[in-house]
């Protein structure tokens, strides 16, 4: 949980600073040292934010930009995959990447929401399952629900977990 | 013979359900006693780290990193090996054994061991068990009878607390119950169903090992009212469950009778050529390696059945050149377990209007209906079934945006879906043994275990019978969408082997 607080204290304070500077000079992204099987650097760590946003977004209450989704997500690639799955994450990450960067002349995270919007729209309609892209995007989507409805909001807020709930009842009218 | 702080009334080894219980009877008629265990001390509501964990503490929501399942393939196999009670169960990589053919061993090497792991579904048997060797003529016939065992299952269901519901059948005796927590409306229906269509075939409350309305020598153990957390492998702050920990250690402790001795890995039972028994047990403490003799005029080897053969075996003497007891050579022979492999699935339309609140610790149960008065199919014995029914929120995720985040917030409820498995006795024989390797040992100076067990044509009708069985009574109760497996899981992951050779064979040398 401390790495996971840490991770997030300087993803926030990188995309702060990042538009600030990114306009003017845009330094190689920085690896993330967090993640000993996975190599992942600052600019796709933000991409795979907005796309978990994108797919859950804070509106009025958090959603998955507000739970950390992303980091999550990248935590249980590292710990929890196959490495052959992790590899495939990863190769379908660029393909994302590239094939975003092919349409809109820009990264996932320049482009605007609707744009950002239009993107995952296209990938969760996306049956191809040989298809690398589509198979990252997949992967992250199910992570992200898995972030959510597992997060400490969720289950306080949304769906409330009863650590104790007492009695059972066998029968109750709906 | 060893100094007087070596020398006891009684030795027990192990710690888990049984070693609890000899622990508690011996400790409590006055008997200084040493229980000896393998593994660690576990300290009832003092040693169960993750017992009060939110499931959102848990850095990968229950599952099990990648590196440690590789590691550790047979007990990553078990369904209760998760992240919330993993500290529990030994791993592959830190006890090995020999798989001669495919075994999943599961084990829980601490105070308590599987005791605070098991599923605590607690059946009577009935006379159409123990009777089941005579009349078949497969196997020795047991030595005793449902009437002699009757006491002592009443005896240790009042102290455990059993919840269960007095059904008044004779493949199944009631005990001594606390209340049952009720089935569910779908459950109900199937119990209908098949009463209706079926002689013989009952669907029942499985009786189970929690407080659901503790009585005075439960409080008087510290235990009170079990809150249906369904968290039990956790270990249980309110002891609604019966384990070693809650139970039975904590009283044996209480009466200043016990010496508990974990890390304590014994080695041999030493026999005693002079007066003709069991005069001790030879220890390697687990972490100093340090060899002690401890001595007692009783023994209890409660070491769970495949140990227990180990160390029988390795306790070599000239009396008994190949193992306790074993004058006839049938040590390590005859393992039996239980066959889970079969599972049956469905879904049921109806009961709409109807839910559940809260969680239950505990299913339906369905009691052994195969050749229990007379032999009727072309296996033998039978199989006893769990069954459960479930709704529960169900949440559309094919969206994404706004869309997703309403739908996960959805309180619609799904269909009722239904499940069962089986527990398919398997009947014990000489070519399912166990034998201790000429050559490989651990690093306590035990051989290590050599495993060569299987199903055979018997198990094989049985799982093909459980699911034509449980078929029919899913079409006749109307139920669709049914869709049987078999695991084909490895014998083992049952958590259920015995060996019928050790307490005919070596009991009387013990005492």
């Amino acid at each position: 949980m401390n790495i996971n607080r840490r991770s997030a204290i300087r993803y926030f304070i990188i995309v702060g600073a990042g538009a600030v500077l990114l306009p003017t000079c845009k330094p190689s992204p920085k690896k993330i040292s967090a993640y000993n099987n996975i190599s992942i650097d600052e600019d796709q760590q933000a991409m795979l934010a907005a796309i978990a946003e994108t797919i859950i977004p804070d509106t009025n209450t958090p959603g998955a930009k507000g739970i950390s989704a992303h980091l999550f997500a990248l935590q249980m690639l590292n710990d929890c995959y196959e490495q052959k799955d992790r590899n495939r994450f990863l190769t379908g990450m660029q393909q994302f990447n590239k094939d975003v960067k092919d349409k809109y002349k820009k990264s996932f995270v320049e482009c605007s929401p609707d744009e950002q919007k239009i993107i995952v729209a296209a990938m969760n309609s996306q049956k191809d399952a040989k298809d690398d892209a589509a198979y990252f995007y997949n992967i992250l989507k199910g992570l992200t629900v898995q972030a959510y409805t597992s997060s400490k909001y969720y289950l306080t807020n949304v769906q409330e977990y009863k650590l104790v709930p007492g009695r059972f009842k066998s029968s109750v009218p709906v | 013979m060893g100094n007087n702080t070596n020398t006891f009334d009684a030795i027990v080894i192990g710690s888990g359900i049984s070693g609890g219980w000899a622990a508690k009877e011996l400790c409590e008629k006055g008997l200084k006693t040493l229980v000896l265990e393998r593994g660690r001390n576990v300290v009832h509501n003092k040693d169960y780290p993750t017992t009060n964990m939110m499931p959102w503490e848990f850095e990968h929501r229950g599952q099990i990193p990648v590196d440690i399942a590789d590691k550790n393939p047979v007990v990553s196999r078990c369904y209760a090996f998760r992240e919330d009670a993993m500290h529990f169960f030994v791993k592959d990589t830190e006890h090995p054994y020999i798989q001669q053919k495919p075994f999943d061993w599961i084990r829980g090497y601490q105070v308590g061991g599987k005791s605070l792991l098991w599923a605590r579904q607690t059946q009577r048997w009935s006379d159409f068990d123990f009777e089941g060797p005579a009349r078949d003529g497969f196997a020795v016939d047991w030595p005793i009878r449902y009437k002699d065992i009757a006491p002592w299952y009443s005896y240790v269901e009042k102290f455990a607390g059993i919840s269960g519901n007095k059904d008044g059948l004779d493949m199944l005796p009631d005990g001594e119950f606390l209340p049952p927590i009720e089935l569910n409306d779908v459950e109900k229906y199937f119990q209908n169903v098949v009463a209706k269509n079926y002689n013989g075939r009952h669907v029942i409350y499985g009786r189970c090992a929690h407080l659901t309305e503790p009585q005075k020598t439960h409080y008087d153990q510290g235990r009170v009212q079990c809150q249906n957390r369904t968290l039990c492998q956790r270990g249980c702050p309110f002891g609604g469950y019966f384990s070693s920990n809650s139970s039975t250690i904590p009283w044996a402790l209480k009466t200043g009778n016990m010496t508990l001795r974990p890390y304590s890995v014994v080695q041999e039972i030493i026999y005693d050529d002079k007066k003709n028994k069991a005069a001790g047990v030879r220890i390697i403490d687990a972490q100093t390696k340090v060899v002690t003799e401890y001595f007692a005029n009783i023994i209890f080897v409660n070491a769970a059945a495949l140990n227990t053969n180990l160390l029988l075996l390795n306790s070599k003497s000239n009396r008994f050149p190949n193992g306790f007891g074993n004058d006839n050579d049938v040590l390590g022979k005859y393992v039996a377990f239980h066959n889970y492999r079969a599972h049956i699935n469905a879904k049921c339309n109806d009961f709409t209007n109807v839910t559940t609140e809260g969680r239950r610790p505990t299913t339906a149960y369905i009691p052994r209906f195969r050749n229990v008065y007379k032999q009727e199919t072309d296996f033998l014995r039978g199989y006893a079934a769990g069954f459960g029914a479930y709704r529960g929120i169900q949440h559309d995720t094919s969206g994404f945006g706004t869309e997703l985040k309403d739908a996960l917030a959805s309180k619609d409820l799904g269909s009722w879906y239904v499940g069962s498995h089986m527990m398919g006795e398997t009947i014990p024989k000489e070519s399912n043994y166990v034998s201790l390797d000429a050559n490989k040992k651990d690093e306590w100076e035990m051989p290590l275990l050599n495993i060569n067990v299987e199903y055979d044509d018997n198990d094989e009708k049985m799982v093909k019978d459980f699911q034509e069985q449980m078929t029919e009574m899913y079409t006749k109760a109307g139920f669709t969408d049914i869709h049987v497996d078999d695991s084909k899981h490895a014998p083992g992951l049952d958590i259920h082997e015995w060996v019928v050779c050790v307490w005919v064979k070596t009991l009387k040398h013990l005492y």
